[in-house]
């Protein structure tokens, strides 16, 4: 959809359209990578790394105090580079990544410094349902994942469960991000006469 | 033993999840907060915004209502009066004069130019605010007693013809509601002149009014919306079979 509406989308669909092309790309990575090596963990920090990258470019495009913004992106950009060069994914059972959990809460917090600021600033808040769909999906990616290694060790259809779950919530974050390129492109498709 | 199994690992999740709980709590706290604040200043605004265009309409229909005033008493004093003093200038030089028919003229002409100071005092700009009660009140003078308290502690008259005028159409307001309501013999006026405050305390000693169980009449209403041009205070005081006493209060330099 990204794709096909390219030209007439704007600098945030744009910007969707990178991280979700990634995301597709981590995602067929890690099974190549799963296939080969039997582990794949490493991609929980790319898909950190991602992720941070991402959101803190949206929010620096969309709030005027960019410090702020900043610093929670180096934080969340230097944790994530931190825990590969650190951790030792080839032992599964004492894996356990924090960078999932930071960066979830990195964008929590830039979510609402942007909401704060739009309703103390401007009359309308721009892109509102957005911000609330990404404070709503990353505080169940902190959730979900803060006992990673649990996840990954315990055997027990409980465990499958919260992974379908977590599988059901993403499935419904990217759709949302989907409309929300594809409705950006709408917008900006104006006809002559600017109706 | 695997990682989630050691309890340093599962108290370090559990402060984790706390935190964030905490924080997503006091967020939504926060901004319940900030959504009230900016419902109660766009709210303020609007009321703001809102008292702003009924004052400016209050003055545009004020300032109009003076304007067709001025311009009617000017029409009655140049034209109506002329010709009544001509006609009665005919007559009087007629070689017999109907006596009866110039009084009748004459008394016209009084009535015409009562009418015509009613609507608009002449030389509002050069008399001062004393004279100019004594003006309004003068003619009230063979109905009843009235006793002025002059206290003039700033001696300038710089008062602004527009707060002269509506001064005195509160003032001709209340003489009107004494003369038509009040039956009262005696009225004092209580005026005082300070550098900050000019205040005007008109009491007389009429049957009264129940303030609470009265109706506001055409005449107190026309008071308070004057009032509330001039950017002033009115209280009024009544009791029935006691009498009535008002009081005006505004700040001194207007001009």
């Amino acid at each position: 959809m990204g794709l096909f509406r390219y030209k007439i989308t704007n600098r945030n669909g744009r910007l969707f359209l990178f991280y979700l092309t990634l995301s597709l790309t981590l995602d067929l990575m890690s099974r190549v990578i799963g296939q080969t090596t039997y582990n794949n963990l490493i991609t929980f920090n790319v898909l950190s790394l991602i992720e941070i990258l991402t959101f803190s470019i949206y929010y620096f495009n969309n709030i005027k105090t960019k410090r702020f913004v900043s610093i929670l992106a180096s934080i969340g950009i230097g944790y994530p580079l931190i825990e590969i060069a650190l951790i030792n994914t080839d032992n599964v059972v004492s894996f356990q990544s924090y960078s999932k959990v930071l960066v979830a809460f990195l964008i929590i917090i830039m979510s609402f410094y942007y909401i704060l600021y739009q309703i103390k600033r401007e009359q309308k808040i721009a892109n509102q349902n957005l911000a609330f769909v990404i404070i709503a999906y990353f505080s169940l990616e902190l959730i979900f994942l803060l006992p990673l290694n649990f996840l990954i060790n315990y055997n027990s259809p409980f465990v499958l469960y919260i992974w379908f779950f977590r599988l059901s919530v993403n499935i419904f974050f990217y759709s949302y991000l989907i409309r929300f390129i594809w409705r950006n492109g709408k917008v900006q498709k104006q006809s002559y006469f600017g109706l | 033993m695997e990682e989630w199994q050691s309890a340093k690992t599962i108290i370090l999740w559990i402060i984790i999840a706390v935190v964030f709980f905490l924080l997503l709590l006091s967020f939504i706290v926060l901004l319940v907060r900030t959504i009230f604040k900016k419902i109660v200043k766009t709210k303020l605004a609007e009321s703001k915004a809102k008292l702003e265009h009924q004052q400016n309409l209050l003055e545009i229909t004020i300032k109009t209502q003076e304007k067709e005033r001025k311009r009617i008493a000017s029409d009655l004093h140049d034209d109506l009066i002329g010709k009544l003093t001509v006609i009665k200038l005919q007559q009087e030089l007629k070689s017999d004069p109907n006596v009866e028919s110039i009084d009748l003229i004459s008394e016209s002409i009084n009535t015409a130019r009562r009418i015509s100071h009613d609507l608009s005092p002449p030389l509002l700009e050069y008399t001062s605010l004393p004279d100019l009660i004594k003006e309004i009140f003068d003619p009230w003078k063979t109905k009843v007693r009235i006793a002025y308290f002059f206290d003039i502690r700033k001696k300038d008259n710089d008062y602004s013809s527009s707060f002269k005028i509506q001064l005195v159409r509160i003032i001709q307001e209340l003489i009107t509601n004494i003369d038509k309501h009040a039956k009262a013999n005696e009225i004092m006026v209580h005026f005082r002149q300070s550098d900050n405050y000019t205040s005007i305390k008109i009491t007389d000693n009429g049957i009264g009014y129940n303030p609470i169980s009265q109706q506001k009449g055409l005449g107190l209403k026309n008071i308070e919306t004057r009032v509330h041009y001039l950017k002033g205070i009115y209280r009024t005081k009544s009791e029935v079979g006691k009498g009535t006493s008002s009081l005006f209060l505004f700040k001194t330099n207007l001009k």
